[in-house]
C-alpha cells in the first residue's frame, strides 16, 4: 500500500477513536451536574414518581459504565431515546429533520466567506496601497468583534425590515423558495468565517508572492493578472480548507444562534425549543450529532489535505 | 487531527489560537493604551453611574420605554429602568465571566499540557490529545445550553449571579482542551532548548524542570492567548443570554438586555443598540490588547 493509503487509514482510525470519545463524553455530560439532574430538569413541582421515571429514562439509576455502554449501543442502532415533551417522537428523527437545514446554511456561509474572503485577502496582499491593506485588516478585526447574533439583528433590521429585500425571518415551503429565506442568515454567519478566511489568504498570499516559482512565472513574461490567478490564488486558497476545519464547531454554534434570530427550523430552533421545555434527551442528541459532524468535517479536511497538497503527500 | 497532520498545515497557516479566531493587527501604542483605558472606564462607570445619577441598577426609575433624553441618555427599558446604568453595570457580569472562565480554563489546560508533554507514561500524551479532539468537537453553544438545563439557570455558587455557574462550568470543561494543546506543543519545543539540557546536566529532576523552568514560559503564552479569547467568551455569554439561557434576569447582562428588547427593535431601538454597542466596543478593545500581548511573545527570541 502506498504512503497516501496508509496515511488515510491512519486518519480514519483516529477519527473513529475521537468519535468514540465524543459518544462517551456525551453520555457522561449529565453526570457532571451536581445534585440530582432529574430533579433539576423537572423542577420543584415534580412528584417522586416522575423523578424516578426520568432517572430511569436518562439511565441515571444504572451504574456509569452501563450507561455509557447503552449509549454506545443506542448510537450504533441509531436510537437516541425519545423526547420528554413530544412523547413517542424519537430524538434521532427530530434532530435529523433539522440537520440538513443547518448544513445548508453552513454550506452557503462557506461559499460566501470563501468568495469574499479570498477576494479581499488577495486585494490586501497584492495592492500597492498600504491604506487598502490596513483597511482590509481593520475590517476583518472589526467583524470579529461583532458576534453573529448582533450582526443578525442589524441585518434583520436594516436589510429585511428597512430595505425589504429579504423576508424578515421565517421559512418557505421548499427549495428553491427557501433560498430567499436563507441567504441573509448566511451573510450574518459569514461574519464569523469570512474575516478568518481573509486573514489566512492575506498572510499566505503575502508569503507566496516572495517564492521563486512566482518570480520565475513573472520572468517567463506572464502578465500580473495571470500570475495572480494561476499561481498565487491556488496556493493562497489551500489554507482556507484548514480554516474551515478549525472553525467547524464555531460555525455550528454560530448557526444555532443565527437560526433562532431568523426563525429558521434548523438545529438552532430545535435546541431553543428543547431548552425552554427542558427536554434533555433532545439537547443531548443535538450535542452528540453536532460533535460527530464536527469530527467528520475535521477528518475530511485532513483527508483533503493529504489528497490535494503534494507537499503533504510527499512528507507522508 | 493528528500532530503529524497538523505539522505541514502549520507551515502554511499561522498557528491557530484557542477558539481559533484571531487576527493580526499592527496597532500603534496609543491605540492599545486607549483600548485598555476604555475597558477600565466602562468598568468604573458601572460602579460610579448609579451613584451619580441616583438610579439603582434594578430600580424602576421612570416611565417604561422613554426614548433617550438628558435625564436618561440611553432611555428606559420595558420596566422603566435606566438603560445607561444597566449597560455599564452589565460589564461587571460579562467581564467577570470572561476572567473566571478563561483564566481557570487556561490554568488547567496549561497544567495538563505541560504534564502530558513532560511525562514518560506511555500513551498518555496520545490519548489526551485525542480527548482534546473530542472535547473541541462539541460546539460550545450547544454544550453550554445542555449544562444550563442540567445544572439549572438559577443555580448560584459563592454569591455569583444566577446562571453564571453553569456558564463557567461549560467554559472550563471545553476551554482547557485548547490551552492544553498550545501548552503541550510549546513544552515539546522548549524541552529541546539549551536551558533545559543545562538543567538536566545540573541533575534537576524532570518534575523540577517542568514546574520551575518550563511552566512560567508556557503560562505567559497561554495567558496571552487567554486575553484574546476573552472576546469570544464575552460574545458567547451574551449569545447564550440572548437565547434566554445564560445569566438569569434581573442581573443586567448585554445579551439578556438585547433579548428583552428584541421584539421592540423597531419602536424602541435604544434597548438593543446600547448593549450591542458596549459588547462590540469591549470586543474590539480586547482584540487589540490580546493581539499586542501575543505579538510581544512572538517577537521574543
Amino acid at each position: 500500500m502506498g504512503s497516501v493509503g496508509r496515511r488515510i487509514l491512519r486518519l480514519l482510525g483516529e477519527m473513529a477513536v475521537v468519535a468514540l470519545l465524543v459518544v462517551v463524553l456525551t453520555s457522561l455530560l449529565i453526570r457532571l451536574a451536581p445534585g440530582d439532574p432529574a430533579r433539576t430538569i423537572l423542577g420543584q413541582k415534580a412528584t417522586p414518581e416522575q423523578i424516578d421515571a426520568l432517572r430511569q429514562q436518562l439511565g441515571l439509576d444504572a451504574p456509569m459504565p452501563s450507561q455509557v455502554g447503552s449509549m454506545l449501543w443506542g448510537v450504533l442502532r441509531g436510537d437516541l431515546g425519545s423526547s420528554l415533551v413530544d412523547r413517542g417522537r424519537s430524538v434521532i428523527s427530530i434532530v435529523m429533520d433539522a440537520v440538513p437545514i443547518t448544513l445548508t446554511l453552513i454550506a452557503l456561509t462557506v461559499v460566501i466567506s470563501a468568495l469574499v474572503g479570498i477576494a479581499l485577502g488577495l486585494w490586501g496582499a497584492l495592492t500597492r496601497y498600504r491604506a487598502v491593506d490596513e483597511g482590509v485588516s481593520a475590517l476583518a478585526i472589526g467583524m470579529l468583534a461583532l458576534p453573529p447574533f448582533v450582526l443578525s439583528l442589524v441585518l434583520l433590521l436594516v436589510v429585511a425590515v428597512r430595505w425589504g429585500v429579504a423576508p424578515a425571518g421565517g421559512w418557505g415551503d421548499g427549495w428553491p423558495q427557501n433560498l430567499a429565506y436563507i441567504w441573509l442568515p448566511a451573510v450574518a454567519l459569514s461574519g464569523l468565517l469570512m474575516p478568518q478566511v481573509l486573514r489566512t489568504v492575506r498572510q499566505s498570499a503575502g508569503e507566496i508572492r516572495g517564492h521563486e516559482f512566482v518570480e520565475s512565472a513573472r520572468a517567463r513574461g506572464l502578465s500580473a493578472s495571470s500570475v495572480t490567478l494561476r499561481h498565487v490564488l491556488p496556493n493562497a486558497s489551500l489554507p482556507v480548507i484548514t480554516v474551515l476545519g478549525l472553525n467547524a464547531a464555531a460555525l455550528i454554534g454560530g448557526a444555532v444562534v443565527v437560526e433562532v434570530v431568523f426563525g429558521i427550523p434548523g438545529l438552532g430552533q430545535v435546541l431553543d425549543q428543547a431548552v425552554s421545555a427542558r427536554d434533555y434527551p433532545v439537547i443531548q442528541g443535538v450535542a452528540l450529532i453536532t460533535a460527530l459532524i464536527v469530527v467528520l468535517i475535521n477528518g475530511l479536511t485532513d483527508l483533503a489535505y493529504v489528497v490535494i497538497d503534494p507537499r503533504v503527500r510527499v512528507a507522508a | 487531527m493528528s500532530a503529524q497532520a497538523q505539522a505541514p498545515r502549520m507551515a502554511q497557516a499561522a498557528p491557530a489560537g484557542p477558539y481559533r479566531r484571531r487576527l493580526r493587527l499592527r496597532a500603534p501604542d496609543w491605540i492599545v493604551a486607549t483600548s485598555a483605558s476604555t475597558l477600565l472606564l466602562i468598568v468604573v462607570l458601572g460602579f460610579v453611574l448609579p451613584v451619580i445619577t441616583g438610579y439603582g441598577v434594578d430600580e424602576f426609575v421612570a416611565r417604561p420605554l422613554l426614548p433617550p433624553s438628558s435625564a436618561h441618555p440611553f432611555g428606559t427599558d420595558t420596566f422603566g429602568r435606566d438603560v445607561m446604568v444597566r449597560t455599564f453595570a452589565a460589564s461587571h457580569v460579562d467581564y467577570l465571566v470572561a476572567i473566571l472562565g478563561v483564566g481557570t480554563a487556561a490554568l488547567l489546560g496549561t497544567a495538563v499540557g505541560v504534564f502530558v508533554a513532560s511525562t514518560r507514561i506511555r500513551g498518555l500524551d496520545w490519548l489526551t490529545m485525542r480527548l482534546t479532539d473530542g472535547v473541541i468537537a462539541f460546539p460550545f453553544t450547544v454544550l453550554a445550553l445542555a449544562f444550563v438545563v442540567v445544572i439549572g439557570s438559577n443555580a448560584t455558587v459563592l454569591g455569583l449571579p444566577p446562571g453564571m455557574p453553569a456558564l463557567l462550568a461549560a467554559y472550563v470543561i471545553v476551554g482547557w482542551a485548547y490551552y492544553a494543546r498550545i501548552a503541550r506543543s510549546q513544552t515539546l519545543s522548549l524541552r529541546t532548548r539549551d536551558f533545559v539540557t543545562a538543567g538536566r546536566q545540573l541533575g534537576y529532576s524532570d518534575t523540577r524542570i517542568a514546574i520551575r523552568h518550563i511552566s512560567p514560559i508556557v503560562l505567559a503564552t497561554t495567558m496571552a492567548y487567554a486575553v484574546g479569547d476573552a472576546i469570544i467568551t464575552v460574545a458567547l455569554t451574551a449569545s447564550l443570554s440572548f437565547l434566554g439561557a445564560g445569566i438569569a434576569p434581573p442581573t443586567p447582562e448585554w445579551g439578556q438586555m438585547m433579548y428583552e428588547g428584541r421584539g421592540l427593535i423597531e419602536t424602541a431601538w435604544w434597548l438593543t443598540a446600547f448593549p450591542s454597542l458596549a459588547l462590540v466596543v469591549s470586543g474590539l478593545c480586547l482584540a487589540i490588547i490580546g493581539d499586542r500581548l501575543i505579538r510581544r511573545l512572538e517577537d521574543r527570541p
